[in-house]
């Protein structure tokens, strides 16, 4: 039978902010383990929690760039488990009340054009601490680091909107160039700043109820996640064809084996006696606070490439690669601020040249020494005529490597280009007269001839001479003789 | 001699009633609760155990305040407490709670709230018969909300960072070990109560529906007090009781509290004055319950009440 694949995703994404959600610990990550701790996020008999302000912002910040509608009137709640990763025995979350609801994400496909992803809600909770277990199978001991314990973070629920698993990798790709660009975190999943669990569930097509669903965790890239729901696919599929029941279970991917395995069902699944915390005022937020919120968001990627697109009369692909990081695009923006009249050239340079010094340094644009300045100055001085193309890319390299100007550079390696007439007229006539043989050649039909000539003038002038300037010149002079 | 308590569904008055002392339960929000652990805390508030009404006045200055570590600690202006505590109360209105003040309440004790309302009208305050219909729902919606925040406070008590830890095989043995030995018998009860009363299939029922018959009470309260200053109630049912008389019969100690758990769920406050004795010679106290950041005026009047 043919089914319809039915996919929606959870997302948990860490927010950058200094602090801790209810505390003033660091959320630096990578510090010795219970160094970032306090009484609050060890959750210490007596101590109470209270809101950081910035990760409300931040919250809302998200919300307004996945066009969300806010909650005027939000509250957190408790969800009661236990784990020796949660001291308080209680994660403070958001039950029915989320600060962001009701959010769109578009994605891009590259056969079906174009598709709107529903955002369910975005709240907000507190991390868990980490479990270290002893690597020695002897000692069977487990060590717990709470730094982590009280880090701010959202979660971001789609609608079961996503079709398959080049959907939902699409979707995280956006999901995360959006919350880079409102700088809300820096998405790095290695670091756990961006986690994702999949639901899938199969339905034959055609037919409007949902299958059941399986909950899959433990994906830690995007393409990992984008395997293991084209594996549940293939795994739930085999057993629809057999005519078996999907389990609605909880399963976990195996990255090495490719494959999904149950962890638990529902029928072992917690209840989490959600209620209100009564610790914490509900979150009241007013329009200006949203407006003046909305105020200061930054373009977002989609604007961004429609705007490069009109403005730089740049193609659909070269807006997108240059709006692919806020970085990158806000660099352009910078070299075609110092050199306005080509822009198609300057995009060009980045894209070829800088790029590749950017994936050299691992992506970290603050690691490239290039000035953006300096690359719409050295676009201005090949369309001047005052360095040559190869020129540009010596000059190009030597910035990479110092950091310093295109004119510092031109300077000290001598390499401004000579474009003046009578100074070139002068050595072309002496290359006509100390090469007779090429000369004739040349006039007797050969045009290559001129190959030979050309070279001795770029020989005397040490390569400075403009080419296209001498290629005219010589032409010219040829002719006359 | 003065000392601090802390009152959930009236841990500060019914002793203080039932010692002979002056016991205080401040507007919840009034005192920051940041180094109290958490029973139920919608409904735990610090407030002064003393001698006198004017050391209550005292201490509350002390304890009263914003703290931003507590956010449900409120930014209301403190008065001084202390500064006319003596002036006058002429002319003010007492409400006498009609469901309380029925031929339920043993004689002893409702013979001394009559007193005490003859004390105030003599001293020139008008007496005003009020109805609070929801108050009798008190006692069960306390035990509901109470039991469920309690059982999420005392989670954090599972041997692993805190509380004992019993040495057991695996992580859940551990857990239920710790717990079953860890705790006694009322705090079980009240845990697994309180766990119960939110588990999904019964949240509505329980925590929702108390939640909704608490806002209710409040409302009771709220109508009252547009026509009255204060109220004037018993602290307890009954005087002093024998140590462990009462611990097999859970629910009669539970309705213990039935004069003053209304004010923790409306977060009103509320002072319990000594006034006078049973035929045995123990103390019995009379409640005073005011507005919202009343505690003031509820003052003036207790210190009258008191000489």
């Amino acid at each position: 039978m043919k089914y319809e694949t039915v996919i929606g995703l959870e997302v948990h994404v860490q927010l950058n902010t200094k602090t801790k959600l209810f505390c003033s610990c660091s959320t630096e990550f990578g510090a010795e383990p219970n160094t970032q701790t306090c009484p609050v996020c060890q959750g210490h008999p007596g101590v109470l929690p209270v809101l950081n302000e910035r990760v409300l912002e931040k919250a809302i910040q998200a919300g307004l760039a996945f066009d969300c509608s806010i909650n005027h009137f939000s509250k957190f709640d408790r969800k009661n488990y236990f784990y020796p990763d949660l001291p308080k025995a209680y994660q403070i979350s958001q039950f029915d009340l989320p600060i962001c609801k009701e959010g769109v994400l578009n994605i891009h496909l590259d056969k079906n054009g174009s598709k709107q992803i529903g955002i369910t809600r975005i709240h907000m909770e507190e991390d868990a601490g980490k479990l270290i277990h002893s690597e020695s199978s002897q000692t069977n001991e487990s060590y717990v680091d709470l730094n982590r314990c009280g880090v701010p973070l959202i979660e971001i629920v789609s609608e079961p909107d996503m079709r398959s698993g080049e959907e939902a990798y699409q979707y995280l790709t956006n999901l995360k160039q959006i919350l880079m660009y409102v700088n809300v975190s820096d998405c790095n999943m290695e670091e756990g700043s961006l986690r994702c669990d999949a639901n899938i569930s199969l339905r034959p097509v055609g037919q409007k109820e949902f299958g059941t669903r399986a909950e899959i965790k433990n994906m830690n890239s995007f393409k990992g996640v984008q395997k293991a729901i084209d594996y549940e696919v293939r795994r739930q599929g085999r057993l629809l064809d057999k005519g078996e029941r999907i389990v609605q279970e909880t399963r976990l991917y195996n990255v090495d084996e490719d494959k999904t395995y149950s962890m638990r069902s529902k029928e072992e699944a917690h209840d989490y006696r959600y209620f209100p915390d009564p610790d914490l005022v509900p979150i009241v937020v007013d329009d200006a606070i949203i407006e003046t919120i909305r105020k200061g968001l930054p373009e977002l990627p989609e604007a961004k490439r429609t705007r490069f697109m009109a403005d730089y009369q740049l193609s659909e692909e070269d807006g997108k690669v240059l709006t692919n990081s806020l970085e990158v695009a806000e660099y352009f923006e910078r070299a075609v601020k110092a050199y306005p009249d080509n822009p198609k050239k300057i995009a060009n340079w980045i894209m070829a040249e800088l790029m590749r010094v950017l994936n050299e340094e691992g992506g970290d644009l603050g690691k490239v020494k290039v000035q953006a300045t300096e690359i719409g100055s050295l676009v201005q001085h090949i369309d001047t005529g005052e360095v040559s193309g190869k020129m540009a890319k010596t000059i190009f390299e030597e910035m990479v490597k110092t950091g310093d100007s295109v004119k510092q550079i031109i300077e000290r390696l001598g390499l401004k280009q000579v474009s003046d007439e009578g100074e070139l007229n002068a050595v072309i006539e002496k290359v006509i007269q100390s090469n007779p043989d090429p000369v004739k050649s040349y006039r007797a039909g050969k045009e290559k001839a001129i190959g030979f000539l050309l070279g001795q003038v770029m020989k005397a002038t040490k390569g400075q001479a403009n080419p296209q300037v001498i290629n005219k010149l010589m032409k010219d002079a040829l002719s006359k003789i | 001699m003065d000392t601090l308590g802390s009152d959930t569904g009236g841990s500060i008055r019914q002793p203080a009633s039932l010692c002979g002392v002056v016991g205080m339960k401040p507007t919840y929000g009034r005192v920051s609760r940041y180094g109290l652990v958490a029973y139920s805390s919608s409904l735990d508030q610090i407030g002064p155990f003393t001698n006198t009404v004017e050391d209550a006045a005292l201490l509350l200055q002390v304890i009263s305040g914003h703290d931003p570590q507590d956010s449900t600690s409120s930014r209301e202006k403190i008065p001084n407490y202390l500064d006319k505590i003596d002036q006058d109360i002429k002319g003010k209105k007492i409400g006498v709670v009609k469901e309380y003040h029925s031929k339920d309440l043993a004689p002893e004790i409702k013979a001394k709230v009559d007193e005490a309302i003859d004390k105030l009208k003599a001293k020139g305050c008008e007496i005003i018969d009020v109805s609070l219909p929801h108050a009798e729902y008190g006692v069960p919606v306390y035990y509901v909300i109470a039991t469920a925040e309690a059982s999420s406070n005392l989670s954090r008590f599972d041997g692993i960072r805190y509380g004992q830890r019993s040495e057991a095989q695996s992580l859940e043995d551990t857990y239920l070990q710790s717990r079953s030995e860890g705790f006694g018998p009322e705090v079980k009860r009240r845990v697994i109560l309180g766990t119960y009363v939110l588990s999904s299939g019964y949240y509505d029922a329980y925590y929702l529906k108390a939640q909704k018959v608490r806002t209710l009470i409040k409302q009771d309260f709220q109508k009252a007090f547009k026509e009255v200053d204060a109220l004037i109630t018993p602290t307890s049912p009954t005087t002093a009781f024998k140590i462990g008389e009462k611990m097999n019969d859970p629910l009669e100690m539970y309705l213990t509290d039935i004069y003053t758990v209304n004010l923790n769920l409306a977060g009103l406050p509320g002072i319990s004055i000594p006034f006078g004795e049973s035929k045995e010679g123990l103390p019995i106290g009379v409640q005073l319950i005011g507005n919202y950041f009343h505690e003031k005026p509820l003052l003036n009047i207790a210190w009258h009440l008191e000489r």
